[in-house]
């Protein structure tokens, strides 16, 4: 199912937690609402599952308005950040519960939350109840409850957070396997990028209410539109230097110029790490210390106010205190205006028009 | 350290336990054995023949048959509704944001108000002739009912004020079991598709039983023991000819009014036999029902 909102906001008291939000989600995707916390993106999730009303702007599901339509009579599947199982219910009897509530003939519903178990893999636990399962065997309940009337669209909100880092992994690759194989539309919250960018089909970037940027996790991390989706994109996250546009060419502190189309001003020119590399000429710095980051090498250098951070090659040989040179290709910088606003090169632009077009 | 440390514990303990001990401990046992004093001379505390003669005693007297009905009529009688409407009261003020710590204080007040001035206030409400409840009946077409005065509405008129008086306890134990259900259970409910009154029997209900469960027990217990609302309602009778004795005022009618210790004493333990195994059948169920 297609998931179209238009103009959605949400204001509680005096605080907007959504603000003028346009996107559509494509049927059968797995998309993320990705941004750090009070961003929003429980309150966009809640107004899909019609816990919320939007104060404004309406909800289409495959372009039919649902906007007033209340939870009960929306169809969709949730799993909540801490499962909400029943305690008093069975395993059994909670994937049943969706199923008993739209009167499903017992039988039939029996079959169809074994088949539901057997997808998930809990169809030896049946008898439990939910305070005598693992965290992740609650999650695969939740999920099973949560699929059982085969809905057409499944909300997660934050669902592995509660998780420990090594169930995380398995959970993450169990639900984009449930994705795929029933094709369902899914939209999952998380304020953890690389969940984000490792499952999703387009991750929706949210700031304070504001939606930064929708795009594939590959543009997210190549291409941020705005200066805070490169600096939330990332880990070790992206470096900054100061630039200045004048008379229609870039001052770059690499040592070159670039032409580019833009109004006089001072930039911030962003390099991912792993873009910058050792050189005899460009930017001149003390390395401060070096670091082994699994199968990476990364070097700090600069002061401790302004920090550089790159990866080093497997034959580049430097020393803590030590000056080198850093250098970054032209078509690995990312110009950004002072107010965040992105100002493309021109190769760039020609990129972004083919993406959009 | 260990010595030094209970020693402390009990030197801080030692005022509320001598307290215990001298008005509740002691008399607990002293009344256990009064109950099979057979012959007993209480001018000069001495027994002459312990016995059965006490229990057999109340075996045959007809007023502690009429005490024991009475006293189930009133639990029957009290604690269904009190607990229903409670509850009713609890879901309703829990879903009222507006002054709600108001309303609750309001509910709260008849509970901590004295029994013997709220009696007064309702001997009034009762009055045949110049009673609010019957000037608001004879709206209805009903007739002026003598509440206080005739033996089939004296029964009837304690229930009421007894319904009214422990509502507010009631309420606001079942409104801190209502608190403990997180509103995702309510949320997730609703996404599978549960409508208002199944939320409340699938969700609600099974979540609140251990409050329930308290609520119950105490309640039980409560009106078994009735006895400042008979004293103070019907003026320190037990309603017109006994029609709202119960067993504690049979007691205390046989202790202090015939001064019978022993049979006072065999009442009493009855009483707590009975109560003990209410209690112990709750504590079966509960076992079996509240399981997670």
């Amino acid at each position: 199912m297609t998931i179209t909102l238009q103009n959605i906001s949400m204001k509680f008291s005096n605080t907007t937690a959504v603000n003028q939000l346009n996107v559509t989600i494509p049927k059968g995707e797995l998309v993320s609402i990705l941004g750090p916390s009070g961003c929003g993106k429980s309150t966009t999730l809640f107004m899909l599952a019609g816990l919320y009303e939007p104060t404004d702007g309406a909800i289409l599901f495959n372009g039919k308005d649902v906007t007033k339509l209340t939870p009960e009579k929306r169809g969709i599947g949730m799993v909540f950040q801490n499962y909400a199982l029943y305690p008093h219910m069975t395993v059994l009897q909670n994937i049943m519960f969706p199923l008993k509530m739209h009167k499903v003939k017992k039988t039939e519903a029996k079959a169809k939350v074994i088949e539901m178990a057997k997808l998930v893999e809990i169809d030896h636990l049946l008898d439990r109840k939910p305070s005598m399962l693992s965290g992740g065997q609650q999650q695969r309940v939740a999920i099973a409850r949560a699929l059982v009337r085969e809905p057409e669209i499944l909300l997660l909100d934050e669902p592995l957070s509660n998780l420990d880092a090594r169930l995380r992994l398995t959970m993450r690759e169990e639900i984009r396997r449930i994705q795929q194989a029933l094709k369902i539309t899914t939209v999952f919250v998380t304020h953890d990028q690389e969940e984000a960018l490792g499952i999703s089909d387009h991750v929706l970037l949210m700031n304070q209410g504001e939606l930064m940027q929708f795009d594939v996790p590959q543009n997210l991390y190549d291409e941020p539109n705005h200066q805070f989706v490169a600096s939330f994109i990332g880990s070790p996250p992206m470096n900054y230097f100061e630039g200045d546009i004048v008379s229609g060419v870039l001052q770059t502190p690499f040592g070159y110029d670039v032409s580019i189309d833009a109004p006089d001003q001072p930039v911030q020119i962003a390099v991912r790490p792993e873009n910058l590399y050792l050189s005899t000429t460009g930017i001149s710095k003390e390395v401060q210390y070096i670091e082994r980051i699994g199968k990476d090498t990364l070097a700090v250098i600069g002061t401790e106010e302004d920090k550089i951070r790159l990866f080093l090659k497997k034959e580049d040989r430097i020393e803590v205190g030590q000056a080198i040179h850093v250098q970054a290709n032209q078509k690995d910088i990312r110009i950004f205006q002072k107010s965040g606003e992105r100002i493309y090169l021109k190769g760039q632009l020609d990129d972004e028009t083919q993406r959009n077009s | 350290m260990k010595l030094k440390e209970t020693a402390k514990a009990v030197l801080y303990l030692s005022p509320a336990l001598l307290i215990i001990g001298v008005f509740t401990i002691y008399p607990m046992i002293k009344s256990f054995f009064m109950s099979f004093y057979a012959e007993y001379d209480y001018f000069n505390d001495v027994v002459h023949r312990y016995g059965f003669d006490n229990f057999v005693y109340l075996w045959n007297d007809a007023v502690f048959h009429k005490a024991l009905q009475n006293t189930f009529i009133f639990v029957l009688g009290v604690v269904p509704v009190s607990i229903l409407l409670s509850l009713w009261i609890a879901l309703m003020l829990n879903s009222i944001t507006f002054l709600n710590k108001f309303f609750r204080t309001i509910y709260f007040i008849p509970f901590v108000t004295s029994v013997v001035a709220v009696s007064i206030v309702w001997r009034w409400i009762f009055h045949s002739n110049y009673g609010i409840m019957n000037y608001f009946l004879s709206w209805f077409g009903v007739d002026p009912i003598n509440w206080l005065t005739s033996t089939e509405w004296a029964m009837p008129s304690l229930i009421i004020l007894s319904i009214w008086k422990g509502l507010g306890y009631n309420i606001i134990i079942f409104l801190a079991g209502l608190q403990t259900i997180g509103d995702t259970y309510y949320n997730a409910a609703r996404i599978d598709g549960a409508n208002r009154w199944n939320r409340f029997i699938h969700v609600t209900l099974p979540q609140l039983a251990p409050t329930t469960f308290f609520v119950s027990i105490i309640s039980i217990i409560g009106s078994f023991k009735v006895f400042d609302e008979i004293y103070a309602l019907f003026d320190g009778k037990a309603g017109p000819s006994n029609s709202a004795l119960t067993v504690v005022y049979y007691v205390f009618d046989k202790f202090y009014g015939e001064w019978n210790f022993g049979v006072a004493s065999a009442a009493a333990y009855v009483l707590f036999a009975i109560i003990f195994v209410f209690t112990l059948l709750q504590f079966y169920v509960s076992k079996k029902k509240i399981t997670y």
